[in-house]
């Protein structure tokens, strides 16, 4: 079994609002071992961008409040750190891919100058034209043809996929032991998401380091990933190895996601399965079960008290009632 | 065959980017290109194709929200494109659209009641009662709490927006629907209730519609019929289970097997497309697509393929020279 690199314990991550403190990341517990990529997926409003925000320290300070929990990567608590000591983590040891490469570079420096910039922020005796030229054969590493003349370019002069490109670069350029890519291919279309998958995959396989994958998308989850962890309404629901998602899930919301997805040979006159209703918003989710209003097996203790995590023999982790009495059935 | 309820005839919309000092257009962009495309009464036809293909500017010329340039739309033997201001807002009656986002579409100052009964009143359609209660009985088919009628856009989430935005475009009893990326800004878990009403509501209704989406499993999952898109170009037209399981196009091929499957099992099977798809303000010469097919040759940058017909029985059209050999390829990949 490898090593864990980041280990997530009892997260809990709360807003400070008009309408008061709002519970948006709710005792998530998670672990990325060396060399793998755990998928962490989930609708809008989940908390799995959030959690991943919080393990660079990048929520808002001024509406956050401090997180519970610990996060510790490599054995240090990021939670703990000062801000110059998460700078010196940032982009050296975790780097970040998101998904608006356009928001994500500086519409007014030349793709080059970001990259000597982003290279010699965390080591300063490479002199400026090493910088420059390390940062040529990072863009020709990621594909983009013509790279010598793309680092006078700016960033609009790029097409998404290039962008795209130029983020993952920019995310590898250090050898960073741990990616979190926040739904790095969501505004693309399908055959350049089929290529950026591709150069991520392959990179990850060449540098063995660990990826937490952000995305709301089965498919690209079923493509990529080792693990998947399941989020809804700021908790995971379910943990597991991909295949068993896939094959074996067994929490209600993991089960109706995969059925509500229209596949390729769906039968014609099959209907979509339906998850009835909406996600409760942020401070209306009370104390029992999130998702106990949508859940067609609901029972009064979903209700009322709120599911904990249980770990079967294979290591597969579900928070529902109904799913923990069945394995201690079996 | 069914009635033909619409015919697109050579169909083309030149946006111009930029004009000279007199107003002369200098530079255009070709979104859609000489398209042909008839829909029959009572189908689903299914156009995808990735951004600026030009699949959207074409759904907006139906209901001429852009005017064509050249080209015309026959809609049960009325061109479209001849018709004023005035028949056309009139043809608006029959034609009906839902856009993308419904956050977008809905005026947040008005209440959804009066929202939905906006169109009833443009065209004074019944009395006020009449009209309350067609807005009531429209509510509750698509799935809208009546006592929920009174409150504003911002209250409803996007699965019940898009509902208020289907009930509008359904109240006037269309014959003909456009939708564009209907459920695209839905998340997954609400975005099958949406898709599930418009195919119920479209069996009910009797309704033809053009359903414009780049996501090929929602696509195949509501369409009889599926046309793909191009750079502007329709490059292959086909029943859906013979486009799935025999896609032509060398750019369908891709298209299809780009698409990662919830499926653990599901392996990708070929390597994906390389480059970007070309500037439609200056489209390769030829084969729109030769510049990143992998089987193209000299004859596919100089001309370009017209769209031919595969199988008149099935009615499968495709544009490319060299069809035959891709089957073959395509086993050996």
């Amino acid at each position: 079994m490898a090593e864990d690199l980041l280990k997530v314990s009892d997260l809990v991550i709360q807003f400070k609002t008009k309408k008061g403190t709002l519970t948006a990341v709710d005792h998530v517990n998670f672990t990325v071992k060396k060399g793998e990529i755990l998928g962490l997926v989930g609708e809008s409003g989940c908390g799995k961008s959030v959690t991943s925000m919080q393990i660079l320290g990048l929520n808002p300070k001024e509406n956050t409040q401090v997180p519970e929990g610990e996060i510790l990567f490599e054995g240090r608590d990021l939670l703990k750190l000062t801000q110059k000591e998460l700078r010196a983590v940032r982009g050296e040891e975790i780097s970040m891919i998101f998904q608006d490469s356009l928001t994500g570079l500086d519409p007014v420096i030349p793709i080059g100058k970001i990259l000597v910039e982003a290279i010699r922020a965390h080591h300063k005796e490479i002199s400026k034209k090493d910088a420059w030229n390390k940062g040529v054969k990072v863009l020709e590493s990621v594909g983009i043809p013509s790279p010598e003349k793309r680092m006078h370019e700016y960033a609009h002069q790029l097409s998404g996929g290039m962008r795209q490109r130029v983020m993952i670069g920019l995310a590898l350029l250090n050898d960073t032991k741990l990616v979190i890519a926040d739904e790095p291919t969501t505004a693309l279309d399908v055959t350049i998401q089929a290529q950026i998958l591709d150069l991520l995959k392959k990179r990850q396989e060449e540098k063995e380091n660990s990826v937490i994958l952000i995305t709301h998308d089965m498919g690209v989850v079923a493509e990529m990933t080792d693990r998947i962890a399941v989020m809804y309404a700021g908790m995971i629901v379910e943990l597991a190895s991909t295949r068993d998602i896939f094959t074996d899930a067994k929490h209600p919301y993991t089960q109706g996601l995969l059925k509500a997805i229209p596949k390729l040979d769906q039968p014609d006159n099959e209907k979509l399965y339906i998850i009835e209703g909406t996600v409760p918003p942020l401070g209306q989710r009370g104390d029992g079960c999130p998702f106990a209003n949508r859940c067609e097996y609901a029972t009064e203790r979903c209700r009322n008290e709120r599911p904990e995590p249980h770990t079967d023999s294979n290591g597969h982790m579900v928070r529902c009632f109904r799913a923990e009495e069945q394995d201690k059935e079996v | 065959m069914a009635e033909e309820i619409l015919r697109i005839e050579d169909l083309s919309k030149e946006f111009v980017v930029k004009k000279s000092l007199f107003g002369k257009p200098q530079q255009t962009l070709k979104a859609v290109s000489h398209v042909n495309l008839t829909i029959y009464k009572g189908e689903t036809i299914g156009i995808v194709g990735e951004s600026g293909c030009g699949k959207s500017t074409l759904g907006r010329t139906i209901l001429r929200l852009v005017d064509a340039t050249s080209g015309h739309i026959w809609f049960k033997g009325t061109d479209l494109n001849s018709l004023s201001k005035e028949e056309m807002r009139q043809m608006r009656r029959k034609i009906q659209i839902v856009f993308q986002d419904p956050y977008a579409s809905l005026n947040p100052r008005a209440t959804v009641r009066e929202l939905i009964r906006g169109p009833l009143d443009a065209f004074e359609i019944g009395t006020p009662k009449e009209r309350e209660e067609e807005v009531e009985e429209m509510a509750k088919r698509v799935g809208i709490d009546v006592d929920y009628l009174d409150r504003y856009p911002h209250e409803f989430s996007g699965g019940q927006r898009q509902r208020i935005v289907i009930a509008r475009a359904l109240i006037l009893k269309p014959e003909f629907l456009v939708c564009d990326e209907p459920v695209s800004a839905l998340d997954v878990s609400v975005r099958s209730q949406v898709l599930n009403l418009l195919k119920d509501l479209q069996k009910q209704m009797n309704l033809t519609c053009i359903f414009i989406s780049h996501d090929l499993s929602v696509v195949k999952y509501v369409s009889n019929r599926i046309a793909v898109m191009y750079l502007g170009h329709v490059i292959e037209l086909a029943n859906k289970d013979d486009l799935y399981n025999e896609p032509l196009h060398p750019y369908t091929q891709a298209l299809m097997s780009a698409i990662p499957e919830p499926d653990v099992n599901h392996k990708r099977k070929s390597r994906p497309l390389s480059g970007d798809v070309p500037s439609p303000i200056d489209p390769p010469s030829g084969c729109v697509f030769h510049t990143r097919c992998p089987y193209a040759t000299d004859r596919c940058s100089m001309n370009a393929p017209e769209l031919a017909c595969a199988d008149n029985e099935k009615g499968h059209y495709f544009s490319c020279y060299y069809p035959h050999v891709l089957s073959k390829v395509a086993d050996y990949i």
